[in-house]
C-alpha cells in the first residue's frame, strides 16, 4: 500500500473532514495557530492532541532519516526529493559523512540503506497525512548529526548511533499509542505499523551490534543495550514482554543532550518545530 | 559478447595488522591486477587459507558500469568462457576506490548465483554499480567469515578472519564444508552516451515561416523587376 493509499485509508476512516478535524483536536482552533508555539505551555501541560503528536513524530523521522540517508548516500534528505518545508523554524543539516560499510558480515549497509529509505517514507508519509487533513506539518528543523560525535567514522560507530536512535525511536512510539487522543484517532492503525517498522529495525540493528561486538552504554535508566555490553539481544523487558515506553519529554531528554527542562541542544540545536518541544527529566 | 581472459600480473602476500577488538587473525592478501578492463575479465583460483583476502584491481579508462560476481559456490559459466564446478566457499565482495575508501558492498541474495546441487543453498556473492567513474578499483573477495573490521576506515586498515578456522577448513553460514576455490567475474559496461538534446518544437514553426519568407520575397523581387 502507497503512502498514498495509507492517507487516503486514514481519511475514509473519518465520516467527513469536519469529523476528522474534530477527532484530531482542531475543530475549535485555527490549525496554522496551533503550531506557532503558542500554546506551547498548554500543550505540554495536559494531554497533546493527535496532531501534536504527529508533528513531534515528525521530528524524530526527520531526525532519523537524515541520519541514515547520510550515512548511507552522503547526501540529506531534501537533497532526493524528500519535502522539508512547513511551518516553524526551518534548519539546515549539519555533520556526518557516507559511511565505510565495509564488513559485510551481517549485511549492515545493505540494511542501512534499507532502514534509510523506510524513515524516508515515515516523513512524508507522515507529512501526507497531515496535509491531507489541512494541516501544514512542521518543517525540518536544524539538525546536528555530529551531536553526540559518533555516527559516522566507521561501521562500529554507526551501529552505536543508529542503535541508540532505533530504540528511542520504538519507545517513543510505544508511549505515543498510549495517548487516548492518538489511540482513538484515526491514525492508530498507521501509527502501529511504523511502530511495527521501527522494531523491526531495532531488532535488527541490536543483532548487528551483538555479532559485530560494537560497544554501547545505556541512555537513562529503562534502556536495555544489547551484548556484548548488555546481557539481552531484544530491547523487550522480559519481566512485561513489553518495550520501554518514553514520553515525549523523555524522549527530548535524550535527543538535546541529556539536558531536562530544555528547548533544544544536542542533535536539535535550534529546538523541534510544533508544540511539543521540551524536555523533561530522563525516563526512570 | 567477447570473453577477456584475466591478466593476473602478479601475486603478493601481505601480512596486515588489523585494529580494534576484531584483532583475532590478520588476513594476508593477495593481490591480482586485471588491468584496463573494458569487456569482462575473470580470475579463478584456490585461496592458500581461510583468511585469506584476494584483492581484484581493475582500470576503467571511461564512465562504466561494473557487474562483478563469483560463480565457485553453486557453479555456472565464468565470462572468459570456461565453468565453474560447485563446492567452493561462501565468498564476500566490497568495492574500493583507487584510495582504499569504501563505495559499495555486495548484494544479497545475488541474482545470477546458482544452488549448490549439494547444499541447495544458492550463497554466491554479486555487487553491481551503474556509473563508476574512471578510475582504479579494488574489489576484495573473501570468504564470507573474513571481513574488515566494524572500525575499519579503509582497504588499508585490512581484513581480520574473526571466526573462521583461519586454516584450510572453509564453511559456510549453513555449516556445510566447503574447498577453497573461487571463480571472481567482472563485466563491464561502457555508460551510455547522453540522448541527443531534441530541437526545440519552436524550431519546426520557425522553419516554415522563414522558408515562405523567402519564397514570398523572390517573387515580390522578380514582379518588380
Amino acid at each position: 500500500m502507497t503512502n498514498q493509499n495509507l492517507i487516503s485509508d486514514i481519511i475514509e476512516k473519518s465520516p467527513n473532514r469536519r469529523s476528522l478535524l474534530k477527532t484530531l483536536g482542531l475543530a475549535s482552533a485555527a490549525a496554522g495557530a496551533a503550531f506557532t508555539g503558542v500554546n506551547v505551555l498548554k500543550a505540554q501541560s495536559s494531554t497533546p492532541s493527535v496532531v501534536d503528536v504527529l508533528q513531534f513524530a515528525l521530528n524524530l523521522e526527520y531526525l532519523e532519516a537524515e541520519f541514515y540517508t547520510v550515512a548511507t548516500m552522503g547526501k540529506t534528505i531534501d537533497q532526493v526529493g524528500i519535502g522539508i518545508d512547513g511551518s516553524g523554524t526551518p534548519g539546515a543539516t549539519t555533520g556526518g559523512n557516507a559511511v565505510n560499510f565495509s564488513n559485510n558480515l551481517v549485511f549492515t549497509g545493505q540494511i542501512a540503506a534499507e532502514i534509510g529509505a523506510d524513515e524516508r517514507a515515515h516523513v512524508t508519509l507522515i507529512r501526507g497525512a497531515l496535509n491531507a487533513a489541512g494541516i501544514m506539518p512542521v518543517a525540518k528543523p536544524a539538525i546536528n548529526l555530529n551531536a553526540l560525535g559518533i555516527g559516522f567514522a566507521n561501521e562500529a560507530s554507526f551501529l552505536t548511533l543508529a542503535r541508540i536512535f532505533e530504540d528511542i525511536g520504538v519507545s517513543a512510539y510505544s508511549y505515543a499509542a498510549g495517548v487516548p487522543t492518538v489511540a482513538n484517532s484515526p491514525y492508530i492503525g498507521t501509527a502501529a505499523r511504523i511502530l511495527a517498522a521501527e522494531a523491526e529495525h531495532v531488532g535488527s540493528i541490536r543483532l548487528q551490534v551483538a555479532r559485530l561486538a560494537v560497544g554501547t552504554s545505556a541512555l537513562d535508566s529503562v534502556d536495555i543495550i544489547p551484548p556484548p555490553s548488555g546481557t539481552h539481544f531484544l530491547s523487550v523487558d522480559e519481566s512485561t514482554g513489553l518495550v520501554a515506553a518514553r514520553s515525549p519529554g523523555q524522549v527530548l531528554f535524550l535527543a538535546y543532550g541529556g539536558a531536562a527542562n530544555a528547548t533544544s541542544g544536542g542533535f536539535y540545536p535550534q529546538g523541534v518545530n510544533g508544540a511539543i518541544n521540551m524536555s523533561s527529566a530522563s525516563a526512570a | 559478447m567477447k570473453f577477456r581472459s584475466s591478466l593476473v600480473c602478479g601475486v603478493g602476500t601481505l601480512l596486515l595488522s588489523a585494529a580494534g577488538a576484531y584483532n583475532v587473525q590478520a588476513a594476508s592478501v593477495s593481490m591480482v591486477n586485471l588491468g584496463t578492463v573494458s569487456n569482462s575479465a575473470t580470475d579463478t583460483g584456490i585461496l592458500p587459507n581461510q583468511a585469506q583476502v584476494v584483492e581484484e584491481t581493475f582500470t576503467l579508462s571511461s564512465t562504466a558500469g561494473i557487474t562483478a560476481f563469483t560463480t565457485s559456490y553453486g557453479g555456472g559459466n565464468n565470462l572468459n568462457g570456461t565453468t565453474a564446478g560447485a563446492g567452493g566457499f561462501q565468498p564476500s565482495l566490497i568495492l574500493f576506490n583507487s584510495s582504499g575508501n569504501y563505495v559499495m558492498g555486495e548484494t544479497y541474495p545475488s541474482p545470477v548465483a546458482h544452488t549448490d546441487p549439494t547444499t541447495h543453498w544458492a550463497l554466491d556473492a554479486y555487487l553491481s554499480s551503474s556509473g563508476l567513474p574512471a578510475g582504479t578499483y579494488t574489489i576484495a573477495l573473501a570468504d564470507w567469515l573474513n571481513q574488515q573490521s566494524p572500525s575499519a576506515t579503509n582497504l588499508s586498515d585490512g581484513f581480520t578472519d574473526n571466526l573462521g578456522s583461519g586454516g584450510s577448513t572453509f564453511v559456510d553460514a549453513q555449516g556445510n564444508m566447503r574447498s577453497a576455490n573461487y571463480a571472481f567475474n567482472l563485466s563491464v559496461s561502457p555508460a551510455a552516451p547522453p540522448a541527443a538534446t531534441p530541437e526545440p518544437a519552436t524550431l519546426w514553426l520557425v522553419i516554415p515561416a522563414l522558408a515562405a519568407a523567402f519564397v514570398y520575397g523572390r517573387k515580390r523581387r522578380s514582379r518588380l523587376v
